[in-house]
């Protein structure tokens, strides 16, 4: 089931472009990835699609729904919005406490909500601070929180683990994994590997405009491509003695000359034997490597994709 | 637009508005007046009685008499056919009924808006809802606070001067904190237009204030000019006050329907804008 469809969406401010034409389907417990370098429309589509801004074009759709019809996002999407601040004077858990009555929590379950919410980002004891006297990561940390508040069924989190430590990021990385399947989530981030290893699906924005929307494991091409670190550059001739493999379709350099992308022929993608047997080719015509895996990683692919 | 929802936002004013620095200094301010204009009344009382009796009402006791309106026949009559005290009170509140107003409402979503805290909010109520709930609220707590204060200057303009403290001075109290209630209502509507378009409560004030002031500088130099001019009062909502003294009831129904007219129109002029603007 589709939990959130974009249909040609299309925003501009003044003039200049955000988005373009953007279309795709977040399917119902998955976890997507938005990633696209600054300036590419990131934070204008989140906004999009919480309604905190009207597309000029085009259509949001939340189960079927179109965005304009519902008259309420409550227990459907949460937002952990990049730039938005808790109100001054008020401590953070009176004000979760308030976002918990407002999905229709009653007090009881409000108040339990509340703890659970601060104990999943570890910050019960900084609780009754307000929002101006956190730290950075803390408050990012609490806002993060709030987009759990009721378990909505798709949570929207524009780079959740900007500027926090390794340990806190790793923490809301596990808060995430913890509801696949459960949610549906959109998260952007800037840090490629934790994309990777986070989601099932991966939407690449650049200058507004969705280039590639696909699964992860499609998108680093892991079935058909083998990347091989090496020390030193191969000579021509080990290049097409390589070539010459069955199962090798081709081979391309990397501009560093650090790396060898051999592109597996359609018919040995899932064949168990093929990495065995090409280490064994690598060693017979010497060439000096330093290991090897399947599929690109996402930044390679990122990069080649958005440069 | 969600009852359930409003009833969530506005049961937590209270807590919202109690730390808000700008409807602390508005609440301070009409502590402050209430008390001076008690305080003015009492140690006043025997001089407005005297000069009331002796001139019909046609006084010219206060600062605001220099006013033509002063002079007219409703102030004459609220005056005369009620406690000289608690009628020039209830004139005084009138008067300052839009500057308190515009202060008391001028942060009513701008604050939510320009911390973007709006954002926390808008994927639990809807815009709607929160702006009609806020506009709500405030008058709320608005009526609540004239309310209290009226009763309270009724209680002690009765008890300073025993004889006063019937049940028509009462009925004359209710009257005057209703009629300021409803009064309030279209600052407070105005308020939260001004609100739908900006992310700054200072701003929104200085907006509402600027609005009076030139309205009601464009009406004086209007009337210089010819009685006609005198419609451009109407612009703004404080040109139902001399209607809302009359002592005829048709009059007064007529003000109180036009000061809904104002809090409608204002009303929806900024649902036009919180419905449509980026947040």
């Amino acid at each position: 089931m589709n939990a959130l469809e974009l249909i040609n969406i299309s925003k501009s401010y003044s003039g200049k472009l955000a988005l373009k034409d953007v279309n795709f389907v977040l399917e119902e417990g998955v976890v997507a990835g938005l990633v696209g370098p600054n300036g590419a429309g990131k934070t204008t589509l989140f906004s999009t699609i919480a309604g905190f801004i009207a597309p000029d074009t085009g259509e949001v759709k939340i189960y079927d729904q179109p965005l304009n019809s519902l008259g309420t996002l409550k227990g459907l999407l949460s937002i952990l919005p990049q730039d938005a601040r808790f109100q001054k004077g008020l401590s953070i858990r009176r004000q979760l406490l308030w976002y918990s009555k407002l999905m229709g929590l009653e007090d009881k379950e409000a108040y339990e909500e509340t703890e659970r919410v601060l104990k999943l980002v570890d910050l019960v004891d900084a609780a009754e601070k307000e929002g101006d006297q956190l730290s950075h990561g803390m408050h990012k940390r609490m806002a993060v929180a709030q987009a759990f508040i009721a378990n909505p069924k798709i949570v929207l989190l524009d780079e959740p683990t900007s500027g926090l430590d390794p340990a806190n990021a790793r923490q809301i990385r596990n808060m995430i994994t913890r509801q696949r399947g459960r949610q549906s989530f959109m998260v952007s981030s800037h840090n490629l590997d934790e994309i990777a290893d986070l989601c099932d699906f991966v939407v690449i924005l650049d200058k507004g405009r969705v280039i590639e929307s696909s699964s992860m494991a499609a998108f680093v091409k892991e079935e058909s491509l083998i990347s091989v670190s090496v020390s030193e550059m191969p000579s021509k001739s080990q290049i097409t003695s390589l070539e010459s493999m069955d199962f090798v379709k081709s081979i391309k350099v990397s501009e560093d000359s650090q790396r060898l992308a051999i592109i597996i022929s359609d018919g040995y993608t899932e064949d168990p034997a093929i990495l065995a047997s090409l280490a064994t080719k690598l060693a017979e015509i010497q060439v000096k490597f330093t290991g090897m895996s399947k599929g690109s990683t996402l930044e390679e692919r990122f990069l080649e994709m958005t440069e | 637009m969600n009852i359930q929802n409003i009833k969530g936002i506005i049961s937590f004013e209270p807590t919202r508005n109690l730390r808000n620095p700008l409807i602390i200094i508005a609440i301070v301010f009409i502590l402050v007046w209430f008390l001076w204009i008690c305080l003015y009344l009492i140690d006043n009382a025997e001089t407005i009685i005297r000069v009331v009796n002796q001139s019909g009402g046609r006084t010219e006791l206060f600062i605001f008499a220099i006013l033509k309106k002063v002079l007219d026949e409703s102030v004459s009559n609220l005056l005369t056919n009620h406690s000289p005290l608690l009628g020039t009170f209830f004139f005084f509140s009138l008067l300052i009924t839009p500057m308190f107003g515009i202060l008391f409402s001028s942060d009513q979503t701008a604050s939510d808006i320009g911390r973007k805290h709006i954002r926390f909010l808008l994927p639990r109520v809807n815009r709607i809802s929160l702006y009609l709930s806020r506009i709500l609220s405030t008058w709320i707590a608005w009526s609540i606070i004239v309310l209290l204060m009226t009763l309270i200057v009724t209680l002690v303009i009765g008890l300073s001067r025993t004889t006063d403290l019937t049940g028509p001075l009462i009925l004359f109290g209710l009257r005057i904190a209703l009629t300021l209630s409803i009064y309030g209502l279209p600052f407070i509507a105005m308020m939260a237009f001004a609100n739908s378009f900006t992310s700054s409560a200072a701003i929104a004030l200085l907006l509402g204030w600027a609005f009076w002031i030139i309205t009601t500088l464009l009406t004086w130099i209007g009337g210089a000019f010819g009685d006609e001019y005198e419609y451009i009062q109407f612009i703004f909502p404080s040109s139902v006050k001399y209607y809302m003294l009359s002592d005829d009831i048709t009059v007064v129904l007529g003000s109180i329907g036009l000061t809904l007219l104002y809090s409608l129109v204002f009303t929806a002029l900024g649902w036009l804008i919180i419905t449509k603007r980026d947040l």
